[in-house]
C-alpha cells in the first residue's frame, strides 16, 4: 500500500488555488460585521460551525475517524460557557479554557472505549455517548435546567460587542487552521494518515497509533468545545438541542460539503450550509427535509465536496490555458477533451 | 407485585427493541452498513398503523399494512439510492445517505401527520387487564411479547431452514465468496434490507398502543436499537434478541429503582459490555 504524500508536497497549482479560495472566503466571511445585525449573526454562526467542522474534518480526513458524536463536545463547551458565565463570571480566560478542557476530558474518557473500534462501530459508539450527554442535559435538571435550557448568558467580557466576538471567532478559526495544517505535516499527522490507510502496518512499525489518535481526538474535541462556547455567548442561551445528533450530522455534512481531505473545506462548507439554511428556513419549517436531500445529493454526485469540485475546475482551467498557449488547435482539442 | 409488572414491561419493551434491532442487525450483516433511517421506518410504521386504525377502524389491518408500506419504502430506497452505494469502502457514504433519509423521514412525517402526540388504545379483546387476585396487569404487553417471540422463531426458521436464508447467511459471512459461488448478493441485500425495515415498521405498529407517537421518537428508537445491536454483536439475530431483553429489563427495573437515570443505566450497560466483550455478547469478531 502506498503511503500518501505529505500534504505540503501537493502540486503547486493546487496550493495556489487553495490559497486563492481561502483568501476569497476569508474576505467574504469578513463582510458581514460591516453590516451588523442579522448578517453578523449569520457570520458568527458560520465561523463557529466552521471551527467545529474543521476539528471534525481533521479526524475524518486524516484520522479516518468518522465521529457522529461531535455534538457532545459542542454542547459541553456551550453548557460550560453558560454555567460559568451565569454563576461565576463571563471572563474569556476562564470560560474558553474550561470549555475546551471539559470537552477534551469527555473525549479522553469516552475515546478510551470508542477508539478501540473502527469504522461504523466508532461512528455508532460516538453517537451513543453523545446521546448519553444529550439525555443527561435533559434529565440533570439541577445543573442544566432541563428542557428549558439556560438563557440570559452574558456576553463574553471584552467581547460584548458581537463584532469583537466575531473577530475572536475568526482568530480561533485561523489559529485552528494553522495548528491543524502544522499537525498534518508533523510526524503525528503522518502516523495518523498512515494508520488510516493501514493500521496493522503502522502498529507493526512501532507507532503508538492509539495514543496519537486519543490525543488528536481530544484536541479536536477541545476546539469544538470552544466553538460551542463562542456560539453560546453569541446566542445568549443554550438548550439540550445543542447535544442533539442533528448537530453532529450537520458538522459531518459541512465536512462532506467542503471536501473530506481539505482542511479549509469546512469553511466553505459552513458558509454554504449557513447560507442555504437561512434561506430555506425562512421559507419552510421543514428545513431538515432539504438538508436531507442536500446530503443525499452531495454523497451521490459530489465526491470530494466543493473543494474537490473547485480543485478540478482549477486544474481544468489551467490545462486549457497551457494548451491555448501552445496553439489554437491544441487549445481547442484540450477544451473539447475537458 | 410491581416487580412482576416490571418484568412484563421489560420483556414487552425488549421485544419491541428486538423487532427494531433484528432488522438493523440483518442489514448490517449482509450490507455491512448501519441504516440510520431505521428509527424513521419505525415511526412510519406507527403513523401508517394510526391512519389505518382511524380510517378503517381496524388495528390488525394496520399490523399487516404497516410492514408492507415499510418494506415497499425500503425496496424503493434501495433501488433509487442505496443500490448505487453498494460495495466495499462506501460504508461512510451509506451511513450519510441513510442519515439524510432519516432527516427527510422526520420532516416528511411531521408534514404529513403534524407534530402532535398521537396515541391509540389497545385493540379488543386485549383492552382489559388480567386480574389474578388483587394483581392486575394490562393484556396488550403480552401480545407484544407474543409477536416478538413469533418473529424471532420465524426469522430463525427463515435463516436456518430455507434456501433464501442460506443465501443471506452466505452473503453475510463472505460477500465476495458468496458471489463467486453464484449467490446474487445485490438482490439478497435488497431483500434483507426490505425485510429489516419491514420489521422496524412492524415494531412501530405493534408499539402504538404502548407508546405515543411524537416527533423525535424515531431517533430515540434508533439509538436504543443501535445499543441493542452493539451489545448483542452485529449481524447476530440471537444476539439482538438477548440484548433487547437485557436492555428492556434494565429499562423497566431502572424506572422502578432509579427513575432519573434509566437512560444512563442503559449506556452504563453498553460501556460495561464494550469493556468486557468489545465485539458484543454474541459477536464473533471485531470487524
Amino acid at each position: 500500500m502506498r503511503l500518501a504524500l505529505p500534504y505540503s508536497r501537493r502540486p503547486a497549482a493546487g496550493s495556489v488555488a487553495r490559497a486563492g479560495v481561502l483568501v476569497a472566503a476569508a474576505g467574504l466571511a469578513c463582510m458581514p460585521p460591516l453590516a451588523g445585525g442579522y448578517s453578523l449573526h449569520l457570520g458568527l454562526e458560520t465561523v463557529t460551525l466552521a471551527l467545529a467542522a474543521m476539528s471534525l474534518g481533521l479526524l475524518v480526513g486524516w484520522g479516518g475517524l468518522v465521529s457522529l458524536g461531535h455534538a457532545a463536545f459542542w454542547g459541553l463547551g456551550a453548557y460550560a460557557a453558560a454555567l460559568l458565565s451565569t454563576h461565576i463570571g463571563p471572563w474569556p480566560w476562564l470560560v474558553l479554557p474550561v470549555a475546551a478542557a471539559v470537552a477534551a476530558g469527555f473525549a479522553l474518557a469516552t475515546g478510551i472505549f470508542t477508539l478501540r473500534s473502527h469504522g461504523i462501530f466508532f461512528l455508532m459508539l460516538t453517537l451513543a455517548f453523545a446521546q448519553l450527554a444529550y439525555v443527561l442535559s435533559l434529565q440533570w435538571r439541577g445543573l442544566t435546567n432541563g428542557d428549558n435550557g439556560i438563557s440570559g448568558i452574558p456576553g463574553l467580557a471584552g467581547f460584548e460587542d458581537h463584532r469583537a466576538l466575531y473577530g475572536l471567532a475568526i482568530g480561533f478559526l485561523a489559529a485552528g487552521y494553522a495548528l491543524f495544517s502544522q499537525l498534518v505535516r508533523s510526524p503525528v499527522g503522518q502516523v495518523l494518515d498512515a494508520a488510516r490507510q493501514n493500521e496493522a502496518r503502522a502498529r507493526a512499525l512501532g507507532y503508538p497509533v492509539f495514543a496519537y489518535r486519543l490525543a488528536v481526538y481530544a484536541l479536536s474535541a477541545a476546539l469544538t468545545g470552544i466553538a460551542g462556547a463562542l456560539a453560546a455567548h453569541e446566542r445568549g442561551f443554550v438548550h439540550p438541542r445543542d447535544f442533539y445528533w442533528v448537530v453532529s450530522g450537520v458538522m459531518l455534512v459541512v465536512v462532506l460539503l467542503g471536501g473530506q481531505r481539505a482542511l479549509w473545506g469546512p469553511v466553505i462548507g459552513a458558509s454554504v450550509y449557513i447560507a442555504v439554511e437561512s434561506w430555506a428556513s425562512a421559507r419552510t419549517e421543514f428545513w431538515n427535509l432539504f438538508l436531507g436531500l442536500l446530503l443525499v445529493a452531495a454523497v451521490l454526485w459530489g465526491r470530494g465536496g466543493i473543494a474537490g469540485v473547485a480543485g478540478q475546475a482549477w486544474r481544468a482551467a489551467s490545462r486549457i490555458q497551457r494548451l491555448a498557449l501552445k496553439g489554437t488547435d491544441a487549445g481547442a482539442a484540450g477544451r473539447a477533451r475537458v | 407485585m410491581q416487580y412482576v409488572s416490571a418484568l412484563f414491561n421489560g420483556l414487552s419493551y425488549g421485544m419491541l427493541l428486538f423487532l427494531l434491532g433484528a432488522g438493523l442487525s440483518l442489514v448490517f450483516g449482509v450490507g455491512r452498513f448501519i441504516n440510520l433511517a431505521h428509527g424513521g421506518l419505525f415511526i412510519i410504521g406507527g403513523y401508517v398503523g394510526f391512519t389505518v386504525l382511524n380510517e378503517l377502524g381496524n388495528f390488525w389491518l394496520g399490523i399487516l399494512i404497516g410492514p408492507m408500506v415499510g418494506g415497499a419504502l425500503g425496496l424503493a430506497a434501495d433501488l433509487l439510492v442505496l443500490r448505487r452505494l453498494h460495495g466495499h469502502g462506501r460504508e461512510l457514504d451509506q451511513v450519510l445517505v441513510t442519515f439524510g433519509l432519516a432527516l427527510i423521514i422526520a420532516d416528511a412525517t411531521r408534514a404529513g401527520w403534524g407534530g402532535d402526540i398521537r396515541s391509540v388504545g389497545a385493540p379488543a379483546p386485549f383492552d382489559r387487564p388480567i386480574e389474578i387476585g388483587d394483581f392486575s396487569y394490562p393484556t396488550y404487553p403480552l401480545v407484544i411479547i407474543g409477536v416478538g417471540l413469533l418473529v424471532f422463531g420465524l426469522l430463525w426458521l427463515l435463516l436456518q431452514r430455507t434456501r433464501v436464508g442460506a443465501m443471506i447467511r452466505a452473503a453475510a459471512g463472505d460477500p465476495q465468496m458468496a458471489q463467486v459461488l453464484g449467490v446474487p448478493t445485490a438482490p439478497v441485500l435488497r431483500l434483507t434490507f426490505a425485510l429489516g425495515v419491514a420489521l422496524a415498521a412492524l415494531g412501530g405498529v405493534v408499539a402504538l398502543p404502548r407508546q405515543a407517537l411524537a416527533p423525535g421518537r424515531d431517533f430515540e428508537m434508533l439509538l436504543l436499537a443501535l445499543v441493542v445491536v452493539v451489545i448483542g454483536g452485529l449481524g447476530r439475530i440471537e444476539g439482538a434478541f438477548w440484548a433487547a431483553l437485557l436492555v428492556g429489563l434494565t429499562d423497566s427495573y431502572g424506572k422502578l429503582f432509579f427513575p432519573e437515570f434509566t437512560v444512563a443505566m442503559i449506556f452504563g450497560l453498553l460501556a460495561l459490555v464494550l469493556i468486557w466483550r468489545p465485539e458484543g455478547l454474541l459477536g464473533r469478531r471485531a470487524v
